[in-house]
């Protein structure tokens, strides 16, 4: 028998537009069988309507629609990626993986309300069968949020270095780190990224922090931060060019980028 | 399974949006006073159970108070049912459509008066019926036993005629051939004519609540529509009768 919290999350994620075509349709699916389902669905659409307002102001949460850019560089990540980074002689900028959420302007950058835009089923890499990059890149973007949520003073951040800990626990001689992260209870007290970067892999748990402030960027329409040295530098190598609304020359297409990073994060943290 | 004290501290920087949905529930099935405190309580009680079990489900899919609203949307069925035992729309409400079954609903299941329940759906802007035209639709609907005490209303219903007793063996024969009929139709489909016919959504909303374009769900819908009729049709049901019964849809 399903678990009805398995429903109330997946429901959710509909609600939030946070889910592909196909699960979608299963969802759509299970509420056609399910009058407790469906009842659950309308009351939630009716009561986020009431508390957040018209949809033309409430954000929406990526979708994991494949595109041509999502495709193209997922394949080029997985041929040619962790040799091309192998081969530089030196890290990609100084140490600190939280480096790249200063690239975003109009810093410091308001933590979205309840964001928690892993595109990952689960952040408990602890127990999860996790390749090193896949552990490391994880890492990487949920030390981005972690940053942002410290910044914003945001509470979820005591969640989040929760997380970390969790993924960095696998990591041989990470024990100590990682009871750090778990024992914060105020934002001082939550270690630098650069431990678990050296620990984890400086290289993909920088991209994965890349990744994930892009993400944010990208929602923004932050151009200030594609443009900044470091990004052209990692955009370079990855590679990943930004989608146009039309020619060269044209608008950056925002929404596209942001499906595309969001299938590139979700593909290299898998 | 994160730290009890991770859960415990997600749990009480969320208290403020908790009870602003739980408030929101209340408000959308009429339930206020009393009821609505109780039923605040009884959430919070839900969600720390077995050390917060319920955020501990928490996946990440989706934002947490999206979840979380839709948590305690299926926390408020479950407390009805837990007060006021399941309850069932009877047939006449449900040929006579989603404004009879809510008044039903609101007036027997959850012992509103009959103007408080005009008032409910009006609000909710489910309907811009008067109280007459609500209470002569209520009149023709069975008497049933109340789940709780039935406070005597501003408007008497002897006031309002009743209709004459007629019988309606042959219509609740079609009516069921209806509902077989929904049944055989793909989930997605069913759930979106649920949608739209007897939870009373608007397109927009369900569009909303799909992230599906309006247009191409119109004519989903219609589509939808027309196999319903086709199904109907082939139960044995006149063509015109068939056309009656989904025509009464969109009343």
């Amino acid at each position: 028998m399903t678990d009805p919290m398995d429903d109330a999350e997946r429901i959710a994620a509909l609600l939030d537009g946070s889910l592909d075509a196909r699960q979608r349709a299963e969802v759509l699916a299970r509420l056609g069988q399910s009058q407790h389902a469906l009842e659950a669905f309308v009351d939630a659409a009716a009561v986020l309507r009431e508390t957040e307002g018209p949809a033309s102001v409430r954000p929406r949460r990526w979708r994991t629609i494949a595109t041509p850019l999502a495709l193209a560089a997922g394949i080029a990540i997985v041929a040619v990626l962790v040799p091309a980074i192998g081969r530089q002689r030196a890290p990609l900028g100084p140490d600190e993986p939280e480096r790249f959420v200063a690239l975003l302007s109009s810093s410091p950058v308001v933590f979205p309300r309840d964001w928690n835009g892993t595109p990952w089923t689960t952040t408990r890499g602890a127990l999860e069968p996790l390749s090193d990059t896949a552990r490391a890149i994880r890492i990487g973007a949920r030390l981005t949020d972690l940053a942002l949520a410290t910044t914003s003073g945001d509470s979820a951040m005591y969640v989040i270095a929760g997380n970390v800990a969790m993924l960095l626990d696998p990591i041989p001689a990470s024990a100590p780190l990682a009871s750090r992260y778990r024992a914060a209870t105020r934002p001082g007290e939550i270690p630098r990224g650069a431990s678990a970067a050296q620990m984890a892999g400086q290289q993909m748990v920088d991209l994965g922090a890349w990744i994930e402030a892009a993400r944010f960027a990208a929602m923004r329409g932050d151009s200030t931060f594609f443009q900044s040295t470091a990004s052209v530098a990692i955009m370079h190598r990855i590679p990943l060019e930004l989608p146009r609304a039309g020619p060269p020359g044209q608008p950056i297409d925002w929404r596209a980028l942001s499906r595309g990073l969001f299938d590139l994060l979700s593909r290299l943290g898998s | 399974m994160a730290a009890r004290q991770e859960l415990e501290a997600l749990f009480l920087s969320h208290l403020g949006a908790i009870e602003r949905i739980a408030g929101a529930i209340c408000r959308r099935h009429g339930m206020a006073g009393d009821d609505a405190a109780d039923f605040g309580s009884w959430v919070k009680l839900k969600l720390v159970e077995n050390d917060y079990a319920v955020l501990g489900k928490f996946r990440g899919e989706s934002s947490l108070g999206t979840y979380l609203t839709v948590v305690i949307a299926m926390l408020a069925r479950d407390y009805r049912v837990q007060r006021w035992g399941r309850w069932r729309p009877s047939a006449a409400a449900r040929r006579r459509g989603r404004i009879a079954v809510q008044l039903e609903t609101l007036v027997y299941r959850d012992g509103h008066r009959l103007d408080q329940a005009a008032e409910v759906l009006r609000t909710r802007g489910e309907t811009a019926l008067s109280d007459r035209d609500l209470a002569a639709m209520f009149a023709a609907l069975p008497v049933r036993g109340p789940m709780r005490p039935l406070e005597v209303g501003a408007e008497p219903l002897t006031a309002i005629p009743a209709p004459e007793v007629v019988d309606d063996g042959d219509r609740d024969r079609v009516d069921e051939t209806l509902f077989t009929a929904l049944d055989r139709l793909p989930p997605e489909e069913r759930a979106i004519l649920r949608m739209r016919y007897w939870e009373g959504m608007s397109i927009a909303d369900i569009a909303r609540g799909l992230g599906m374009p309006q247009k191409p769900l119109y004519r989903r819908i219609e589509r939808a529509l027309a196999e319903l009729r086709r199904h109907v049709e082939a139960s044995g049901v006149s063509r015109h009768q068939a056309m009656a019964l989904i025509g009464e849809l969109d009343q």
